[in-house]
């Protein structure tokens, strides 16, 4: 496949997939979507297992679709059938791609920059409207976030603009002062 | 042998000198035996005559022999003498010269002999000589290699030696490194891994907050990263 070729493929994916979140009520409501379908894709992708197993060619397509359908029965039809579609034309490693691209078209639709906040806690109204202002004035543009849980970074803040991210997590840092800790030399002292 | 062939050439000039003499010697006799003979004969006749006639002869007939029976004796010497010159004589000289002959054959095939064996003296001794020098000379290579020999095998000894020390001394030094790194690798896992477990139990919701406020205020953009 071409990259122009590969381009509209994903192009067609993400529009139908964006079609799905333009039919919510608001803004926040649409991104609340786009990060639902983040939400899966990245659950897909964290997956090897059932990645492996929704490529299997010598599994019946029926059995590899019944099991999308028991997995993300809780998804709007058109998710679903993006996904349904993706397994039935093995093209499953297209799923990250085309999320990007759906994000980019929820920015371009709503003319605004969305960022992925990760923090161990939830954040409070001040929290949030404190990065907003940050970013929307360093970006030069309205910033929508879409805000995720994760205990993993043990704490502060991981914040992914499309393929920029900023890791100001715990984790992070602990991993920055073990590596200090492992290394030959110690403030120039070996 | 050398002795004993010049004495035996010694000894063949003898024995020719004795041939000849012994040649002579004959010659000498038969001709004294004939002499004699021819003398005593006539002497004889001369005494038996001068007997009787001894009475009756002057001193003067004394002196002269009776040519009656003189002349018949030479003769007979003559005729004798020519028979033996013609016959005995030429046999005896042959039987001599061939005696000689032979002496002498014998006598140059033992110089011969003599000389031959000087010769292969001499080239026995040159080539005794020449192997002497040579297994010298061979000895003296076989001490000078086995001296180079060994001295190169202790010099290849030393250095092997030096390449093992040499050898375990880096790889004692590059375990120790690994040592060293592991140790700090596991030092830093304690840490932070204790450091995690601290903030886990002890930060509750608002000090996540607070340490989360912090960390946005110092931030960069995302155009840093």
């Amino acid at each position: 496949m071409t990259t122009s070729t590969h381009n509209a493929v994903v192009d067609i994916y993400a529009q139908a997939i964006l079609a799905e979140a333009m039919q919510a009520e608001d803004v926040q409501a649409a991104i609340a979507e786009s990060l639902r379908f983040t939400e899966l894709s990245t659950a897909i992708i964290a997956s090897h297992e059932l990645r492996i197993h929704l490529n299997d060619k010598s599994t019946s397509l029926a059995s590899r679709l019944s099991l999308i359908d028991r997995l993300f029965k809780d998804l709007p039809d058109a998710y679903l059938a993006v996904l349904r579609l993706l397994v039935e034309r093995h093209e499953l490693k297209l799923l990250q791609t085309i999320n990007e691209r759906f994000t980019s078209l929820i920015e371009e639709h709503f003319g605004l920059v969305i960022i992925d906040v990760t923090t161990v806690v939830a954040l409070d109204d001040e929290l949030r409207e404190s990065i907003k202002e940050k970013y929307s004035t360093q970006l030069a543009s309205p910033v929508a976030l879409r805000e995720h849980v994760d205990q993993s970074i043990m704490g502060g803040i991981v914040l992914q603009m499309r393929d920029r991210r900023i890791d100001a997590s715990l984790n992070a840092q602990l991993e920055r002062a073990r590596a200090v800790l492992a290394s030959d030399t110690i403030g120039g002292v070996s | 042998m050398k002795h004993y062939l010049k004495l035996n050439a010694r000894r063949m000039k003898q024995l020719d000198w004795l041939a000849l003499a012994q040649l002579k010697t004959v010659r000498f006799s038969l001709l004294a035996v004939l002499t004699a003979a021819l003398w005593a004969t006539p002497a004889a006749a001369w005494a038996e005559e001068a007997e009787p006639a001894h009475e009756a002869s002057s001193g003067l007939d004394l002196l002269l022999p009776n040519l009656g029976e003189f002349v018949p004796m030479l003769i007979g010497f003559i005729i004798l003498w020519a028979i033996l010159a013609k016959f005995a004589w030429p046999m005896i000289l042959d039987m001599l010269e061939t005696r000689v002959n032979t002496i002498r054959t014998n006598l140059e095939q033992a110089e011969a002999a003599r000389v031959e064996t000087a010769q292969l003296l001499d080239e026995q001794k040159a080539l005794l000589s020449e192997a002497r020098e040579d297994a010298a000379r061979i000895i003296a290579e076989a001490k000078t290699a086995g001296e180079l020999a060994r001295a190169d095998i202790e010099a290849q000894a030393a250095e092997t030696a030096e390449n093992m020390l040499e050898r375990a001394r880096l790889l004692i030094e590059h375990e120790k490194d690994v040592a060293m790194l592991e140790l700090r690798s596991s030092v830093a896992d304690i840490s932070v891994a204790l450091a995690g477990r601290l903030i886990g139990t002890e930060l509750d919701i608002d000090q996540h907050r607070q340490i989360i406020e912090h960390y946005v205020a110092q931030a960069g953009s995302f155009d840093d990263n």
